[in-house]
């Protein structure tokens, strides 16, 4: 047995710039032990549920996170419609899902480029995050804003997607869809990346499941879970399948992601072309009271979102689970045997948003 | 051939040029929905209070006996609240284009010279009274 050394990894560190802090236990270069610690970003915003009124909290809850904005805010007020018991209008629920996807890609091209840069495929990163751009150019042009979309609101959503709008963002998004098949093909056949990929990070789908991984972690070892399945919005009748991958590696774990980026491109395009005309929000009166639990699948892996409320103006508690932080226990677990140069790699891999998971 | 995956692509970008605008030259100019800057028509402006009340970083500040608005940049989210809670006179918009980089706190302040003339849907409301939420639970 050689002699063991402690490396600390994070929070601050060049090729994370997640608040995560691991104690990298090393025996010569390799990792036996890593001993994970958060809370270094801890902003309280589920107490603010407390002090701001119901309707307010969306504006929140959007910023709960920079990437997956539109998918909490929606969580949020899909959880505050159950207590409210409101139904919302089909076509706010198509236009729901159609920014989940889209918030779906934009964080997947925003991982993939990070990956990239995880193993010092600098050009790959810049193009990944190039073709990103003109995603976030559509987020734009539909919602207003470029990560927070500030759409969704209690009730339904507060902008609609006209008609002409909506043919100009599918005609981008089809020219992006093609351009993204240069990317994923380097992604899944590259040799350079191939090598620091495949076979690092196992994760067996046994051990993913106890471990409680959610998500691309989860689905990239041959489990089939995706919480859009529940049929949550309109999911339920549109069409598609969970992405499965069963190698369990980080290779399998960007594959996940790549593929989902056409599902995601499939089902902005059904939701645009299917959704009926109609109102797109409903008026809520009154004030939430009872207990509700809303889970929804955002681009790191499923979401949960509890609310409880006492019939004031405000919640009495608010709770999100984030993906990340259920994919922690995972990460821990698959560091242990592989290289000290790995470890930004398998890291990156379960794609951590840890300002999110500190809230 | 595996190698050679990312080749033809780094040779299309090298041909294609730079993805990015050399800014100040080069403007992308505004997309419609933008939500880039709150603007204010002071002259409709009959000082109910619903925007501040609606705001919710208390960035709107309204001092009705003097007739002046405030409206802080650096608390201000761009969330269009507002802009929705000001339904009837209409005064508050977003405006496509954002607000110039600034390095101190932009605080602004406009001080209206005489109240706007009642209007006929208004007419019997008193100025300056906040005639309450429009639909309560609306945000
Ligand atoms: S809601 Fe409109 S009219 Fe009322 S104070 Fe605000 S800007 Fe003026
Ligand atoms: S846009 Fe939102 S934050 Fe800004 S002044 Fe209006 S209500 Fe306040």
């Amino acid at each position: 047995m050689g002699t063991r050394t402690v490396v600390p990894f994070g929070p601050q560190h060049p090729v994370l710039p997640e608040p995560i802090h691991l104690d990298l236990v090393l025996e010569d270069e390799k990792v036996v032990e890593a001993i994970p610690s958060i809370g270094f970003v801890h902003r309280g915003l589920e107490k603010l549920a407390e002090k701001k009124e119901f309707g307010e909290m969306v504006y929140v809850a959007e910023r709960i996170c920079g990437i997956c904005s539109f998918i909490h805010s929606a969580a949020y007020c899909q959880a505050v419609e159950g207590l409210m018991k409101v139904e919302v209008p089909p076509r706010a629920q198509y236009l729901r899902v159609a920014w989940a996807e889209m918030s779906r890609v934009h964080s997947h091209l925003l991982w993939l480029g990070l990956f990239a840069d995880s193993f010092g495929f600098e050009s790959l990163f810049m193009h990944s995050w190039r073709l990103r751009e003109r995603l976030l150019d559509v987020v734009e042009a539909t919602t207003g804003g470029r990560v927070i979309f500030g759409s969704c609101k209690v009730g339904g959503v507060r902008r609609d997607v006209d008609a002409e709008t909506g043919r100009r963002a599918l005609q981008t998004l089809a020219v992006l869809e093609a351009e993204c098949r240069e990317i994923t093909g380097v992604f899944e056949k590259d040799s350079t990346v191939r090598r620091r990929t495949v076979g690092v990070g196992l994760l067996s789908g046994k051990d993913a499941w106890s471990l409680g991984a959610v998500g691309p972690t989860l689905r990239a070892s041959g489990v089939s879970s995706d919480s859009r399945s529940l049929g949550g919005s309109a999911y339920g009748a549109l069409d598609w399948q969970p992405v499965v991958e069963t190698a369990g590696d980080c290779h399998a774990r960007a594959m996940v992601r790549a593929r989902e980026l056409y599902q995601s491109f499939s089902l902005i395009r059904q939701a645009l072309e299917k959704m009926p005309a109609g109102p797109v929000e409903t008026r809520v009166s009154g004030s939430p009271s009872g207990e509700c639990i809303v889970r929804l699948e955002q681009p790191r892996g499923e979401v949960i979102h509890y609310v409880k409320g006492n019939g004031t103006r405000h919640l009495e508690r608010y709770r999100v689970r984030t993906p990340t932080f259920a994919n922690v226990p995972a990460l821990v677990h698959m560091l242990a045997g592989y290289q000290l140069v790995d470890v930004p790699v398998i890291v990156l891999s379960i794609d951590p948003c840890i300002s999110c998971t500190e809230r | 051939m595996p190698f050679f995956k990312m080749s033809p692509l780094v040779l299309k970008n090298a041909a294609s040029g730079p993805a990015t605008r050399r800014y100040p030259e080069q403007v992308r100019g505004d997309l419609p929905r933008t939500r880039g800057r709150i603007e204010l028509r002071l002259e409709s402006c009959t000082f109910c209070g619903l925007c501040q009340k609606r705001c919710p970083t208390g960035a709107i500040a309204l001092d009705r006996q003097e007739r002046v608005f405030t409206l802080d940049r650096f608390k201000c989210i761009l969330c269009g609240a507002c802009q929705d809670a000001c339904f009837a006179q209409k005064c508050l918009f977003l405006a496509p284009h954002y607000a110039a980089p600034t390095r101190t706190r932009q605080v602004e302040t406009w001080k209206q010279a005489a109240p706007p003339p009642p209007r006929a849907g208004l007419a019997g409301r008193e100025p300056g009274r906040n005639p309450g939420p429009p639909s309560e639970g609306a945000n």
